[in-house]
């Protein structure tokens, strides 16, 4: 079973070998663990090929230049002032250009293909991979660049008050997600899940009301997964904070896989409630566990997200982000725990029967 | 006639213009500031704090009503400050060094000043030395410090160390909080007080103030 099976099993629930894997890394990381790191990951080898390929941070960041010194102050395709205090992480955008509803008549739209260079990286990487592994794409962000645009307290607010502007930034925002769509089906036999990325939570609650959610950018998130899902690839999302509140939502929109950010929810009883029903990319806790843990926490935790989510022949894959802050060892701890878990023999086979 | 309720109200629903015209209106009706502070806004935000506390409001409606709160707060600051009203306490507040997220840090703000505090607030990416120098420079009753990050929040226990070494470190109650902060972690450090919520923060400020 190659890699791209395993992983495309486990958001099918058709019975992988093992839980897959996704390397995931910090810049900074690369930069303070340098060969410790790469030989890890060759030890342990990811199941996915992620392309970085779209919006912002990394397609920005790889045009600027990775040190922050060159972030600070940098504009990108949208107009967004960037900075950033350290190499470690992604950056925070300062400077907004739709700070005011005034601006939006004259506002100039950047083509969809803007920041999207990255996809022809991505073919020639799986096609030299003989996709072999899973390949992934990010398509980019609607909540997170409705925050860059307008400052993130504007768009709040905005909710609130459920002003009309922000319906109008909405479809404009959903016609060049779903135009980017587009452009990615069209390499569609290098492609196998099209990855949205938007943080709808905070560490206690939902970001916004989940009633706010559902009238606002529900439809929105069913209309680009709608269009992925009918060009033939797996939609995912990832999503940090507490976002408990709208997974039934996610689940009803046709999401295959939820990457969300499990450190600040409770395990088992969204085990419990959606394992099973969508394929889990349950985040490692990169708050507590993995920077200030033992090893032995680690192997603990990762025991505990696959008894919630993986005991459903499929349903979970391994991932958990290696910032400065992780030391090596628990990155290995991590690694080498997902490398164990199989997942019970489906009922009547040959090795459930024998053992 | 002042209508304190109404006032009360149009805080809590973010109706921030509502705000600016009825405390005006208290004002030119010889109502004194911090009567309307005291009966209209402070109890308005403790409304909001409340509705938070149990999920009815979220930021949105946290971040309009404060919004609207600090319309009536700045009519009123200029006339409270001529007549020498006194804050219920004062507080530095900062997001730490390496960090620039301040979300939760303008929250809590929000609410400080809307339950009657003065507050300073230091911004984002603030050194050690800059939140020794303010306690130095404001005298305030407490410093809250505010960290998104497991590696930026290493720089509160600088702070707090370097507030030991000024010599300050009695003269301040300190308080913690973010994304990554917990209890254990403000025990480890000496910080005074935590909270994993802003609203629990300024309930925490509040108490300690009448203690």
């Amino acid at each position: 079973m190659n890699s791209r099976e395993r992983y495309t099993r486990a958001i099918t629930f058709t019975g992988p070998d093992r839980i897959p894997v996704m390397h995931r890394s910090l810049p900074g990381a690369f930069r303070k663990y340098g060969k410790g790191l790469e030989d890890l990951y060759a030890r342990y080898p990811g199941d996915a090929l992620l392309s970085p390929s779209t919006r912002g941070w990394f397609a920005f960041r790889r045009g600027v230049g990775e040190s922050s010194g060159k972030l600070r102050g940098a504009r990108d395709e949208w107009g967004c002032v960037w900075d950033s205090l350290t190499d470690d992480y992604l950056g925070q955008v300062i400077g907004h250009p739709l700070d005011e509803w005034e601006k939006l008549d004259a506002f100039t739209w950047p083509g969809p293909t803007v920041g999207i260079e990255g996809v022809e990286e991505m073919v020639v990487t799986v096609k030299a991979d003989d996709h072999q592994h899973y390949s992934l794409i990010e398509v980019g962000t609607l909540w997170h660049l409705t925050n860059w645009l307008r400052g993130f307290e504007n768009s709040l607010m905005d909710v609130a008050e459920d002003r009309p502007e922000m319906y109008t930034l909405r479809d404009r925002l959903i016609e060049f997600l779903l135009k980017r769509v587009e452009i990615l089906l069209k390499h569609r036999e290098h492609i196998d899940g099209i990855l949205v990325n938007d943080d709808w939570g905070t560490q206690v609650a939902l970001m916004i009301r989940p009633a706010h959610w559902r009238k606002i950018y529900k439809p929105a998130y069913t209309k680009i997964v709608q269009a992925i899902k009918v060009g033939g690839l797996f939609a995912h999302l990832h999503t940090d904070g507490v976002t408990e509140a709208i997974m039934e939502d996610l689940i009803e929109i046709g999401f295959d896989e939820l990457n969300p950010q499990m450190s600040c929810m409770g395990i088992e009883e969204v085990g419990g409630r959606f394992g099973g029903r969508v394929c889990f990319r349950a985040d490692m806790d990169r708050q507590v566990i993995l920077p200030f843990g033992t090893p032995a926490d680690v192997e603990a935790y990762v025991q505990r997200l696959y008894e919630a989510f993986g005991k459903h022949n499929g349903g979970y894959v391994g991932y958990g982000q290696v910032g400065t802050d992780v030391p090596l060892d628990n990155a290995e701890a991590m690694l080498a725990s997902f490398f164990r878990l199989r997942y019970p023999a489906p009922a009547g086979s040959i090795e459930q029967t024998s053992s | 006639m002042a209508d304190y309720a109404a006032l009360k109200e149009a805080v809590i629903t973010g109706k921030a213009a509502q705000v600016k015209t009825l405390t005006q209106q208290a004002l030119s009706e010889g109502k004194a500031p911090q009567e309307i502070l005291d009966q209209a806004l402070i109890p308005a935000m403790d409304v909001v704090g409340e509705k938070f506390s149990c999920a009815e409001f979220y930021i949105p409606e946290m971040l309009i009503a404060a919004r609207a709160m600090q319309a009536g707060v700045a009519l009123l600051a200029p006339l409270l400050a001529e007549g020498g009203s006194k804050a219920k306490g004062k507080v530095v507040l900062g997001t730490v060094k390496g960090d620039l997220h301040d979300i939760g840090k303008n929250m809590v703000g929000m609410m400080l000043q809307g339950s009657g505090f003065e507050v300073v607030d230091l911004g984002a990416d603030v050194k050690p030395l800059r939140f020794v120098e303010a306690v130095r420079a404001e005298k305030p009753d407490f410093i809250m410090m505010s960290a998104l990050l497991t590696t930026t929040m290493l720089s509160m226990g600088e702070t707090i160390q370097a507030l030991k070494a000024a010599g300050l470190r009695e003269k301040v109650h300190i308080g913690i909080g973010g994304a990554a902060v917990t209890q254990r972690f403000a025990d480890e450090i000496g910080a005074d007080f935590y909270s994993p919520t802003a609203t629990g923060g300024v309930a925490k400020a509040k108490e300690l103030i009448r203690a």
